[in-house]
Order: C-alpha cells, then structure tokens, then sequence
C-alpha cells in the first residue's frame, strides 16, 4: 500500500505491507524513540501521538495513519530535552527503556491539563509502565516539568 | 500482535455487510484491540475505519454513538460528563491506559459481548439500543444473545437518563475486572445488571423484583437473591464463590449509590 504520512508536520510518502504497524513503519523511517515491548497494548512503549492523542503505535495499522498528524519524541525535541532533565534530576531514569513512551505521555498530557494533580498524572501514566523506578520518581519529575514549563 | 494477510477494506456499511456474509470466519476489525492479543495471523480482516462511523451526535431524544466512536471519545465528550452522573466515563476510565482508549472502539466493546466489559453493564442499565445494519434498531438486552452476523453501526442511549449507579470490583488499577454491576430505578422499579461472572452481564431479575416490592426494607434480600440467581464461575481473576460472596456486596452498592439521586 503506497501512503503519505504526517510525521512531526513533515509529509513521509511509505510503501507498508497491509498488516505493517506505525512503530515499524515509523522506526523504518529513521524514528527511533519509540521502544517496541509488549506488542500487546499493555506496556506504552511505543506510544505516539495521533491528532495530538496518545495512541500505541505497535498495535495501531499504518494504513489507518494516513492523512493524519503523527508526532513522535523527534519532534518535539526541545520540551523533551527539559522534561528529560527533570526525570533525571528526579532520579526517574534508570534502564531508560520506559522513558520515551512516558515522556509522550507526560508532554500531551500537559497540553490536555496544565495543572493537574497527582492523582491526575497517575492516571494518565497509567498505559506506560516501569519495571525500575516504582513511579513516584516519575511523578516528582513531572511535577518539576510542570513547573518549569509555567515560569 | 495485530497480524493479518489480507485486509478487505470496504466503503460503505452495507459493502461491509455483504463482505462479513461472504467471509464469515473474517474478523470486522474496530479498533484491533482484542484480535491483535493473539500471536497468530488472521487469514483475513474486514476493516470498519473506512465507514465514518466515528462520531457522538445529539439527536432529539438520544445520543448516538458511531460503533467507530473510541472509548477516549465517550470520556472527553462534554455532555457525557454530567449525563447520568458521568456513568459512561465512568465505566470506560478505568479500562487499562489513556493511549488504549484512543484505540480502542466502543462498537468494539459491545460487539465482542466481553463478559468482562465494564461498559456493558452501564449501557444496559441505561436502557442502550443498538443500531445494526440488517436488523435495525435493537436493544442492547436483545443484542447479547443475537446469534447473526450483523454489522453495529451506532449505539443509543436515552436524552434522560434514568437514575443508574455503576460499580466494579477489580484487584488492581487498569487490570480487568473480576465483577462489574449496574443498577437502574426507573418508574418500572430496580433493575440490577451483574457481569464479569465471568460471563456476560445479565440481569439479577428477582433481586430487582424484591427491591421494587419492598424498597430499601428489601435490600438485605435482593443482595442474597443476586448472589443465587445467576452462575458463577472460577477463572484466573477470582473464584466463583468470590465471586458469589462480592455481589451481594456490589448490590449494596449499587442501591446505596442510586438512592442518593432521590
């Protein structure tokens, strides 16, 4: 199937087999922040944004992308570089493997609620998991994130 | 994963139709969720995202919900966030992880009859129709246990909800639940809507006939009569007798929170 993808507001024109899911796809085209894990929906790893709404890209068909706007960690370099400042300040990282999906997940859930509580974050985090840090690491260094955004 | 051989893509609902009559073993693939958890490829898949079958729309007297609609569309859609108490958002939030949501179709939800569908027993209990393209308008109660192949194009819920409650029981955050209940009190009486047994919800018929009779004073009863009128079974979440035990414990629940509406 010949498809033209938005990614990151540039126009990718691929060649995807049917059954081709976004990571691959996107990891083909020189994406690599997103992580592939579980293959099963379960662990965000992969997660990207579809129209500025989180979504799994290992379990999401190429096909269905078309057309629409596909930002990965790539694009949005600059507030991740900040974000990721504050995870590790916060000692958030350890492996790191989780780390991308989680920053995804963290920079749109700033743009969906600026000022959310903890409870709040938990449950936006909850689709990305993290065997190392038990998450409250991640919760400090998403609270300091927020912050800083808002100075 | 999601792997298949041969997508069929149609462009109507009716294309749609005629292609799951002709390939009977093909998945309709909604949102992919559920039939991309296996490690085989599907021979073949029938793609529903080509049917514009995405949408929440206020009619006159329902709110109609495209079988396309994502479970992150019932959550962020205005209206649904006071109807019914929130009851909607309130069944899909705590299915897994934002990002599933987005995926995740709520036509995918219903059609499946997952016996562990935490928005089941919310859209019964909200006296839900469904909208398929052979049969028509039907309703939901009617719908599992519908044997045909049929495509669900939109479900309805009522403008006015009646006074519903919902509660499930789960062991741990985003897991599957091991119990879910609904409960509607309308003119008719109670009705209380037990699933996740683990098979699909049904209604706990005489439960709800002991509360109508004798309101509150009946509780006590209708919780043992839940508990004993419908089958439970043991799976990995919890066993039946668990099972059994915490649904006199959903029902009074379920009463205590509908009883706050009046």
């Amino acid at each position: 199937m010949d498809i033209k993808l938005i990614v990151n507001g540039k126009t990718v024109s691929v060649n995807v087999e049917a059954d081709e899911m976004l990571l691959t796809t996107l990891r083909n085209q020189g994406f690599f922040s997103m992580r592939r894990g579980c293959d099963t929906l379960n662990c965000g790893l992969c997660t990207v944004w579809l129209d500025g709404d989180t979504i799994l890209s290992c379990s999401y068909p190429t096909f269905r992308a078309a057309g629409h706007e596909i930002t990965t960690l790539e694009g949005l370099a600059e507030e991740a570089s900040l974000l990721a400042d504050c995870l590790a300040a916060e000692g958030a990282d350890q492996c790191g493997y989780c780390t991308t999906g989680m920053m995804m997940s963290a920079m749109a859930l700033r743009r969906k609620n600026p000022n959310p509580t903890d409870e709040e974050i938990k449950e936006f985090l909850v689709g990305n998991l993290c065997r190392c840090t038990g998450y409250e690491s991640h919760l400090r260094g998403i609270r300091r994130y927020l912050g800083e955004v808002q100075k | 994963m999601l792997m298949y051989r041969q997508l069929l893509q149609p462009k109507t609902v009716a294309e749609a139709y005629e292609l799951a009559q002709k390939h009977r073993l093909a998945p309709l693939m909604a949102g992919g969720c559920w039939i991309g958890l296996g490690k085989w490829r599907w021979p073949m898949v029938i793609d529903l995202s080509g049917l514009d079958l995405r949408y929440i729309r206020e009619e006159e007297n329902y709110y109609a919900i495209g079988a396309m609609a994502t479970q992150g569309d019932v959550e962020r859609f205005e209206p649904f966030h006071t109807y019914g108490r929130g009851i909607l958002p309130k069944a899909v939030h705590p299915i897994l992880g934002v990002q599933f949501r987005n995926m995740a179709t709520m036509g995918g939800s219903v059609a499946a009859r997952f016996g562990f569908s935490d928005i089941l027993p919310a859209l019964l209990a909200l006296q839900a129709e469904v909208v398929l393209h052979n049969k028509g308008v039907m309703a939901l109660a009617e719908y599992l246990t519908y044997k045909e192949r049929d495509v669900l194009i939109e479900i309805r819920v009522p403008k006015t909800p009646p006074a519903v409650a919902l509660a499930t029981l789960r062991k741990s955050v985003s897991d599957f639940p091991f119990l879910t209940g609904a409960l509607r009190q309308d003119e008719t009486g109670y009705h209380i809507y037990i699933g996740c047994r683990p098979s699909v919800v049904r209604e706990a018929v005489q439960a709800g006939e002991i509360l109508t009779q004798k309101g509150l004073a009946g509780l006590e009863e209708a919780m043992v009569a839940a508990a004993s009128e419908l089958a439970f079974q043991t799976n990995s979440h919890a066993s039946a007798a668990y099972r059994q035990a915490m649904t006199k414990v959903l029902v009074k629940r379920l009463v205590q929170e509908v009883t706050s509406w009046t």
